[in-house]
């Protein structure tokens, strides 16, 4: 069975992301599609080939011929189009994070269980190999007990100035952006919540304090009397460092794991600076990650089978990073709000 | 002054395998004799035996300048009974324990008017030093963030030293954050030319829950001028890690980031069956000593006061008191 899908938002991560998953698997079929520039939606059609375009989200879900919609708009907007979505009747997978707030990421599950629509998060490292395989060692006990836990993703944004992702209320800035990867990963890992947040960020660049998005931030998640975790993730890393530098340390009490940007193999062209051809060594395994990701989710949909992040995992990334955005407005560790 | 007269006081601390056959065979420099009577006098003397000079129990006033290896609890009554008699100091870190034993430490050397100096690795590395050079020359513009990481085995493994009072809660105090950090916080200091504001930190004895001291903590510092730093340091490699020793510092700055990893030279040979670490004089080990003696042969400051060893001491100290607060603390 193929599934059929309605895809809202045709920017960066249906760019980058989604689109050549989606021209290389025939799980599932894009029947349409939708941008506020209907001109990005009808270039996305073309590459597609199969998708009419809509003139908007609440035409789209209105089509007959669709079983699910992606979301991927800009962070703001997921709660009440995934929600319009599932009340239309439509299984959805919306891309990271979840939501802006808590409060409308549990609106977004209290409408699937109301609809009794399917909604999974496009937390796409679940997908990635490499974080699989470290999984794996860590759950099979490799290291031991984990003491510790570092994750930094570190890169140059180029979104040009006033693109939401420089918008606090619109993205939340690098700490949510990126920052709910990383928390996620933490959760997948450990397979238990922080019980503080205490974070630092950084307004450095001016497109972040027009914004009033941070654009650095760090967070220690302390869990108890034995383990604590960090997270660092940056916009504010020179061009030339190439696009999302990251690093993966675990230390455990009979060892230690280590995954390394230099890991990733990216390709570099040097002219004047330094190019990576890859749109992110971190994402060197885009096109295999994303594919994973939606044949997964059509997979699933099929088979009734459960997603293996579910909608409680990606709420508990957003209540992390809420509790760290928290912490940045306070000085103090704050509790993680379940 | 032209050579000068070097004592070695104690034999407690991991550095002095390294630093005494350099002091011995150092051109500006003549190893005197050793003092040691405490658990590693066997080690001490084999080392004396084999660098032609006296174990001896107590130190003579026959040297220029000392180097203290002894367990940081002993270094104020060390200071204080040798920075009289006109001897100039090179004083192992951590320079004490407390913050009181190491404002006296630097008082007493001031009031002497000896010189005293406290090493750190990373000020030597060729590496952190390049990175340096390129924020004094402006290259970096204004610092924003800094990343340091610095972790090693635990030291109880180094072959022929009895270590263990760096696992003990009152010689030791300090665990592995504190043993190997000190270092980074000393080059952070460096690297980033102001004084720290606040610092929050997360220390603990998670990795080597069956020792009584901490294993690793993370502590995250804000600066005067607003740049924000993390330190990850501990005892975090296990004793299959191919090095006994790993470090990393991340610069970004308005105009341009740096970057160092693993600062250390890495000397190894392998066979079929097994890689094996060569010996080789470290770098790092050569400029302290060079600074040292350097200093006290021309008469001028060292590159590391003990000014700055007190105030890296005190930067330590607020991140365990942070750690055990559970709050950010000013410093």
């Amino acid at each position: 069975m193929t599934l059929r899908v309605g895809v809202v938002g045709a920017g960066n991560i249906f760019e980058r992301g989604y689109l050549p998953a989606l021209r290389a698997t025939d799980a599932v079929r894009v029947t349409a599609i939708c941008d506020l520039d209907p001109g990005r939606a009808a270039a996305g059609a073309a590459l597609l080939g199969t998708a009419r375009v809509a003139a908007s989200d609440a035409e789209l879900f209105g089509f007959e011929d669709l079983d699910a919609v992606f979301i991927l708009t800009p962070t703001h907007t997921h709660a009440d189009l995934t929600i319009a979505a599932l009340e239309a009747g439509r299984h959805v997978l919306c891309e990271k994070p979840m939501a802006r707030s808590a409060a409308d990421a549990r609106r977004m599950a209290a409408a699937a269980e109301r609809t009794g629509r399917r909604l999974m998060i496009g937390h796409a490292r679940r997908f990635d190999d490499r974080w699989i395989v470290l999984r794996e060692q860590v759950a099979a006990g490799r290291i031991g007990e984990i003491a510790y836990l570092y994750r930094s993703e570190h890169a140059f944004n180029g979104a040009p100035d006033g693109s939401w992702q420089w918008r606090d209320d619109q993205s939340g800035g690098v700490l949510w952006d990126v920052g709910v990867h990383v928390s996620e990963l933490f959760h997948w890992f450990l397979g238990e919540l922080p019980r503080t947040a205490f974070t630092k960020v950084l307004h450095a660049r001016p497109e972040s304090n027009a914004g009033g998005a941070p654009d650095a931030a760090i967070v220690t998640f302390d869990y108890g009397e034995a383990r604590h975790a960090v997270l660092s993730v940056s916009w504010i890393h020179p061009p030339g460092w190439g696009p999302f530098y990251a690093t993966t340390e675990i230390v455990g009490t009979r060892g230690k794991l280590e995954s390394f940007d230099r890991d990733a193999h990216p390709a570099i062209v040097v002219g004047d600076r330094a190019e990576f051809v890859r749109f992110s060594p971190l994402l060197s395994a885009l096109a295999t990650t994303f594919r994973a990701e939606v044949e997964h989710f059509a997979a699933s949909i099929e088979t009734g089978a459960p997603f293996t992040v579910t909608v409680d995992d990606a709420i508990a990334a957003i209540d992390m990073v809420e509790a760290a955005e928290r912490s940045a407005r306070s000085g103090r560790p704050e509790a993680i709000a379940p | 002054m032209n050579t000068i007269r070097i004592g070695i006081v104690g034999f407690d601390h991991p550095h002095v395998l390294r630093f005494a056959p350099m002091l011995a065979a150092h051109r500006h420099a003549s190893l005197t004799w050793i003092a040691e009577d405490g658990v590693n006098a066997g080690v001490a003397r084999a080392m004396a035996d084999r660098l032609g000079v006296p174990l001896v129990r107590e130190p003579a006033d026959d040297v220029d300048a000392v180097y203290i290896a002894t367990r940081p609890s002993l270094h104020r009554g060390v200071v204080e009974r040798l920075a009289p008699r006109g001897i100039h100091i090179l004083c192992d870190k951590p320079i004490a324990l407390t913050a009181e034993d190491g404002r006296a430490i630097v008082d007493v050397a001031g009031r002497a008017g000896i010189r005293l100096m406290v090493p750190f690795n990373p000020r030597g590395q060729d590496g952190p030093r390049a990175i340096k050079e390129r924020i004094d020359r402006g290259e970096l513009g204004e610092l924003r963030l800094v990343h340091a990481v610095k972790v090693g085995k635990v030291p109880l493994t180094i072959p022929g030293i009895d270590a263990s009072w760096l696992v003990d809660p009152t010689e030791g105090r300090f665990g592995g954050f504190g043993d190997i950090g000190l270092h980074a916080i000393d080059a952070l200091r460096w690297l980033i030319g102001r004084e720290p504001r606040r610092v929050y930190a997360r220390i603990h004895r998670g990795v080597r829950p069956d020792l009584a001291v901490d294993s690793i903590g993370t502590a995250t510092i804000e600066w005067d001028g607003g740049a924000v730093s993390t330190l990850t340091a501990g005892w975090a490699n296990p004793d299959g890690f191919p090095t006994f020793l790993d470090a990393r510092f991340e610069v970004v700055g308005s105009k341009g980031a740096a970057r160092v990893d693993h600062p250390y030279q890495d000397l190894r040979v392998a066979d079929a069956s097994r890689s094996e670490r060569l010996a080789a004089a470290r770098t790092d080990a050569v400029w302290n000593l060079d600074s040292f003696i350097d200093a006290v042969r021309r008469d001028v400051e060292p590159p590391i006061t003990g000014e700055d060893g007190l105030r890296a001491l005190e930067l330590l100290l607020a991140c365990y008191r942070s750690s055990e607060l559970g709050e950010e603390v000013a410093t």
